[in-house]
């Protein structure tokens, strides 16, 4: 090798690993920001006040934030216990009992339930679900504690769903051969043994689950009641901490502005936290992994068995329990779908997509334009990054070092910051000369980063080391290698990480209302403000509410997202095919 | 081949944006206004008639809040702030463009027809209902609608609504919009909007000490729920023309019939 060679070498792992520190710099910043700006609110009020006060009222400068602490826990808590249920019953109806042929369209409708827009669920949640609530139970108000946690519910069902269906579908054959060479029936087997042997995986499910409810606004802002209150029942209107980001940061001036922050980093710690529990639990479930099996011992499977054959009737039940669940989910997902779009379609037609809008009557053409130049902006950025990363995570360091784990460490957080949290920081951080389409794209780039990262990390890991083997011994140099070898082969989880990331972006709300405005009209510049679709449509249920605009922009953004589910579907399978 | 594709695909993408930026730029310039949402609908409908005349230039009209207008207008950040309540802020320029009534509405369905000050006060304050209104419904601190309701709403002794922080608890909306939505949902919701943005279609007023909340009843002063509608300046800082033409604009004859059309209060 020529030292000019060597020297390219170098530079390129240089870059690489620039590339890959860029998650760290950004989870750092992100905290450092918000804590400064949390700071002013936090000294003058006092830790303990603000974390332990009751009372939140602006105007005689009483910042307390537990009411809302305890409403996010509780909405977190009743969501868990509703997606969780539902979403670790849905997981086993998809691995044992579904049938084949519909085993790809479920798949396909948890990928879908995951990618609908969250300004969507609560815009159902509003229309929908609550005036449902109130008339079902003969309550005063259908916004509340439950409605929150409902909705909330819905959500996080996609992400407990698709992590627990891979906890259960990595449980060793020799498992449920043995049970079953015991004698006991499928269902037993599948209850007994495999939902145990794949606990952790479902903890970790539940945990990730959590993180999202915690985080997310724009669904719970309509309705929750936004009261700040301490909730007395299913139907007390209550406000969570991202709801009271969003509700007041437009009026917030000073210490009030601070305070709000302040509620910023309390939603960051509690994500810290469940962070950590995640690391833990995946820690110990490697830790038994590399231990010897469990055994039963004889006396032990003698039990075992006698209450099997009493009980067995459980299990059998449990087992129509998951189908009929699995039902419901789909139910819902097709009263969701069902309803947006017969409201929303009929309202759409030429003008209202592609005519020029004026503010008395808005269309579609600027989001097209914001919408498009956002996922232009972000991707350029995200892209080059979040390859670079993945590039130095696998090609460059050794599975298990220690920088591997610390920056997978920060990925993990950077993945798991609500947008909210995104929002603020671009705010603070790229906002400096007004909201424009540009700072929303930098700050959407960071949410994205850890996806592209993930998701090209994982195709670089399927190209087999041969054929890195063979292109070395070719006398080729490893950056050439990665570029015209590695890469190409692993082309696929790029443009499945384009894919995802675009879906991300075209769902956002909170983090670009802070950022990048909400102008509905035609943007002139990426440095104008301007609204993407799912933006605009929370301007159309806001001021001046304009329902059937709403509905029309939730069925475009509802077609887009199916249209993004479908390519990244083409996509896989197109990549499967290849293997 | 497969990268040459993306790439290919990419920079169709990047003419296709460019080209819509460059077609809709052209030699454009701009008035950036921003405040409060109470006034964005009629500040949307002045542009649009603005822009309409003036094909050269672009009106930005954006929400954010009451705050945000004041703000601005201190910073000098934007051409110009909106605000839908009396200011007095030093270093900032008040015009006052018109008066907006708020009008406290029911659903539909409730047979309630008129109601006080003071229901209103204990309404909010202990949720004592009024016949059969008994969800109430307000809208989230810092708000401009919100300031001018809770200062002109008082108990028998004269005590502001606004001095009151322990309350009953209620439904709050982060905008006019998601509260008439929900008050039209709600046979015994009540709540307050601005009058500009009532919709006998979805939700039904109420008179106030007696006295309906029309155009008229406000400008002859006898219905009391009332605040001003705001555009605010950096005192400092020169208009450019094409503000001080839209200013103009808004407080001529022609800006002062839009007023009137969409049900504001004209000067």
């Amino acid at each position: 090798m020529t030292k000019s060679k060597n020297k390219s070498e170098t530079t390129a792992k240089i870059l690489f690993f620039i590339a890959a520190g860029f998650s760290v710099v950004a989870v750092l910043a992100i905290v450092l920001f918000i804590f400064l700006s949390a700071f002013p609110a936090l000294k003058e009020i006092g830790v303990l006040k603000f974390l332990f006060g009751a009372k939140w009222f602006p105007k005689e400068n009483a910042y307390g934030v537990l009411p809302m602490i305890v409403a996010t826990l509780l909405i977190t808590l009743l969501a868990l216990l509703i997606g969780g249920t539902f979403g670790v019953f849905t997981a086993i109806f998809i691995v044992y009992f579904c049938p084949k042929r519909l085993k790809g369209i479920f798949n396909q409708i948890i990928v879908l339930l995951a990618g609908i827009p969250s300004i969507i669920y609560g815009f159902f949640g509003m229309i929908v679900l609550s005036p449902m609530l109130k008339d079902l139970f003969g309550v005063e108000s259908g916004n509340g504690l439950l409605a929150s946690s409902l909705i909330l519910g819905l959500m996080i069902l996609p992400t407990v769903v698709s992590l627990s269906k891979n906890a259960l579908e990595s449980v060793p054959a020799s498992y449920v051969e043995g049970s079953l060479a015991l004698g006991a029936t499928k269902e037993q087997t599948i209850f007994k043994i495999n939902l145990s042997a794949a606990k952790k995986g479902i903890l970790s499910a539940l945990t990730l689950g959590a993180g999202r409810a915690i985080g997310e606004t724009m669904a719970v802002l309509v309705v929750c009641g936004n009261s700040v209150a301490f909730p007395d029942g299913l139907f007390s209107p209550i406000r969570p901490l991202t709801v009271n980001i969003v509700n007041e940061m437009g009026y917030a001036m000073g210490l009030h502005r601070s305070a709000l922050f302040a509620t910023g980093l309390v939603l960051l710690i509690f994500i810290f936290f469940l962070n950590g529990v995640l690391a833990l639990i995946k820690r110990e479930r490697k830790e038994r992994e590399r231990g010897k099996p469990k055994r039963l011992t004889e006396t032990k499977t003698v039990i075992r068995k006698r209450r099997y054959f009493v009980k067995g009737m459980a299990q059998k039940s449990l087992s129509i329990v998951s189908c009929i669940v699995a039902g419901i989910v789909v139910l819902a997902l097709a009263v969701l779908l069902g309803y947006i779009l017969a409201n929303g379609l009929p309202e759409l037609n030429w003008n209202f997509l592609f005519g020029t809008p004026t503010y008395k009557t808005p269309t579609l053409l600027g989001a097209f334009t914001s919408t498009g130049w956002i996922i232009l902006l972000a991707l350029f950025m995200a892209l080059p990054l979040g390859v670079g990363a993945a590039i130095f995570l696998v090609e460059y360091t050794k599975p298990g070092a220690k920088v591997v784990k610390v920056l997978r460490i920060f990925i993990d957080t950077l993945s798991g910051i609500p947008s909210i949290v995104f929002g603020l920081f671009g705010m603070i951080a790229f906002c400096g000369s007004g909201k424009s389409l540009f700072a929303g794209a930098l700050t959407l780039s960071l949410m994205i980063l850890p996806t592209i990262i993930r998701s090209v990390e994982e195709s670089l890991l399927a190209v087999q080391n041969s054929v890195r083997e063979g292109s070395l011994a070719l006398g080729a140099t490893k950056i050439r290698t990665i570029f015209k070898v590695v890469l190409p082969s692993a082309l696929s989880g790029v443009i499945t990480a384009t894919v995802l990331s675009v879906g991300r972006i075209v769902s956002e709300s909170a983090a670009l209302i802070f950022t990048a405005g909400s102008l509905p009209m035609i943007p002139n510049s990426p440095f104008s403000s301007g609204s993407t679709f799912a933006v605009l449509m929370y301007n159309f249920t806001a001021e001046n509410p304009n329902l059937q605009a709403a509905y029309a922009t939730a069925s475009v953004l509802l077609i887009l997202v199916l249209l993004i589910n479908l390519t990244a579907h083409f996509c896989e399978r197109k990549w499967k095919k290849n293997k | 081949m497969k990268l040459k594709k993306m790439t290919a695909f990419l920079i169709a993408l990047t003419a296709f944006n460019a080209t819509t930026a460059f077609t809709s730029c052209g030699e454009m310039k701009t008035i950036e206004i921003a405040g409060s949402t109470s006034v964005q609908p009629l500040m949307g409908a002045l542009a649009d008639a603005y822009m309409a005349k003036h094909s050269g230039v672009q009106v930005k009209v954006e929400g954010g809040g009451s705050s945000i207008g004041i703000s601005n207008a201190k910073e000098g950040k934007g051409d110009f702030g909106m605000a839908s309540k009396a200011v007095f802020e030093e270093g900032v320029k008040t015009v006052k463009i018109c008066d907006d009534g708020i009008v406290v509405v029911v659903n539909k369905a409730n047979p309630l027809n008129e109601v006080s000050g003071i229901e209103l006060f204990n309404f909010y304050v202990s949720g004592i209902a009024i016949s059969s209104a008994t969800v109430p419904v307000s809208r989230e601190a810092g708000s401009g609608t919100r300031d001018a309701f809770e200062g002109l709403v008082k108990d028998e002794n004269g005590k502001k609504l606004e001095k009151v922080s322990d309350r009953a608890s209620a439904q709050e909306f982060s905008s006019t919009g998601t509260a008439i939505t929900y008050i039209a949902q709600n046979e015994n919701a009540l709540g307050y909007i601005s009058l500009g943005a009532y919709d006998p279609q979805k939700v039904k007023k109420l008179t106030f000490e007696g006295v309906e909340g029309t155009a008229e009843n406000i400008k002859n002063g006898s219905y009391q729920l009332a605040r001003p509608f705001n555009i605010l300046y950096n005192a400092t800082k020169n208009l450019s023309q094409e503000a001080k033409d839209f200013l103009d604009f808004v407080l001529s004859d022609e800006g002062q019939a839009i007023v009137a059309e969409e049900g504001y209060i004209t000067l």
